[in-house]
């Protein structure tokens, strides 16, 4: 009887055990879930959201970038303002001084040949002045052009990329849904691919805008080519002056100290 | 007595002047090396005024006003450049945080 009892009860417990192995592999869990087939996993069910998700996040965060060249079009816009309404007073208030010191020197001229030499030296700082601005101009106009070139061809590189990553990141979703659809691959299977996918165009964009990174130094290159220019009309422009001051002290011979 | 007080008067009376001829000498050494000490002042103060501004309606007042034209401009640039590569960049951080968009691991 006890061999009888002991008997029945191993098998009790056996098939007690036997009976809750399905309950205790139930999945319970999305990753759980995920080992199932295809469509049968949580994370298929889950994907379609969380792709609409990934894509509107991408457009957004696009659409900000777009949104920021905008902006720094207008801040640009705002400093070539700035140093042009600063260049122009600076340029108003030394005519106006120039202007003063010219009718002192015109007064000082007493014969008909000093007076022609004034007018001759008067001509040739202005027509001097007038060319330095005009080098200045230009070289500040090639500065602005460079800048220009050089965002545009960023901004391009960078649209191409931000392309490419939607590109990269739109087919990982979309093979990711043709999978689930196929039912051929389990959840997880599916799921890792898309993860490993999306790594990959994420790591591979996030690369690419380290390395294009070289705005400031352009910029800062065609400020020195800018700055160069501009010392090379600052020379042409003390000859010019040289020459005229001096045509004009022979004019004035012996008084030549008094001007 | 008489001529010795008399000598001894006139005697007085030439070391008197010759004092007082000694405190002008003095006075007027004193006057001269003043105004020689303020000519030169004066003098060094006015070539000091030459060399940072030009008599005006000369050609030397001309050219310091043309040059501080030029120089006041190529400033102005310079002033911009900082603020201007500044702006150039504005953009990095947008344009970055798209990669951004979302994290793989959280599917």
């Amino acid at each position: 009887m006890k061999r009888i009892s002991r008997i029945s009860s191993a098998a009790i417990l056996t098939g007690a055990t036997l009976s809750l192995m399905p309950l205790a592999l139930t999945p319970v869990s999305s990753f759980a879930l995920s080992q199932s087939l295809g469509s049968g996993s949580t994370f298929c069910t889950e994907l379609p959201g969380k792709a609409m998700n990934i894509t509107n996040q991408i457009n957004t965060l696009s659409s900000k970038a777009t949104q920021a060249w905008t902006q720094q079009d207008q801040k640009l816009a705002t400093d070539e303002q700035k140093v042009d309404q600063d260049v122009a007073t600076d340029r108003q208030h030394a005519d106006t001084e120039r202007a003063t010191d010219f009718a002192k020197l015109e007064a000082k001229a007493t014969t008909p040949a000093e007076k022609q030499a004034v007018q001759t030296y008067e001509a040739a700082v202005l027509n001097a002045v007038t060319v330095r601005r005009a080098a200045y101009d230009a070289a500040r106009q090639a500065f602005r052009t460079g800048l220009k070139n050089a965002i545009d061809s960023r901004r391009s590189t960078v649209t191409s990329q931000i392309d490419t990553f939607k590109s990269s990141a739109n087919a990982a979703l979309a093979t990711a849904e043709a999978d689930c659809t196929s039912n051929t691959m389990t959840g997880t299977s599916i799921r890792q691919t898309l993860q490993a996918s999306l790594k990959s165009a994420r790591e591979t964009f996030q690369s690419e805008r380290k390395s294009d990174d070289t705005i400031g130094t352009q910029a800062k290159q065609l400020a020195a080519t800018r700055t160069a220019a501009f010392h090379t009309a600052d020379q042409i422009f003390q000859a010019s002056l040289t020459t005229a001051r001096q045509a004009l002290k022979q004019a004035f011979g012996s008084s030549s100290t008094s001007v | 007595m008489r001529t010795f007080k008399g000598n001894k008067s006139a005697g007085f009376a030439v070391v008197e002047a010759l004092l007082i001829i000694v405190i002008l000498a003095g006075i007027v050494g004193i006057g001269v090396y003043i105004m020689h000490q303020r000519q030169t002042t004066k003098t060094t103060a006015s070539g000091a005024t030459s060399q940072t501004q030009a008599p005006a309606g000369t050609t030397s007042s001309i050219d310091q006003l043309t040059q501080q034209d030029a120089q006041t401009e190529a400033g102005t640039d310079s002033q911009a450049d900082n603020q201007m590569q500044q702006d150039a960049t504005s953009a990095n951080s947008a344009t970055s945080n798209v990669g951004g968009a979302y994290n793989e691991a959280n599917l």
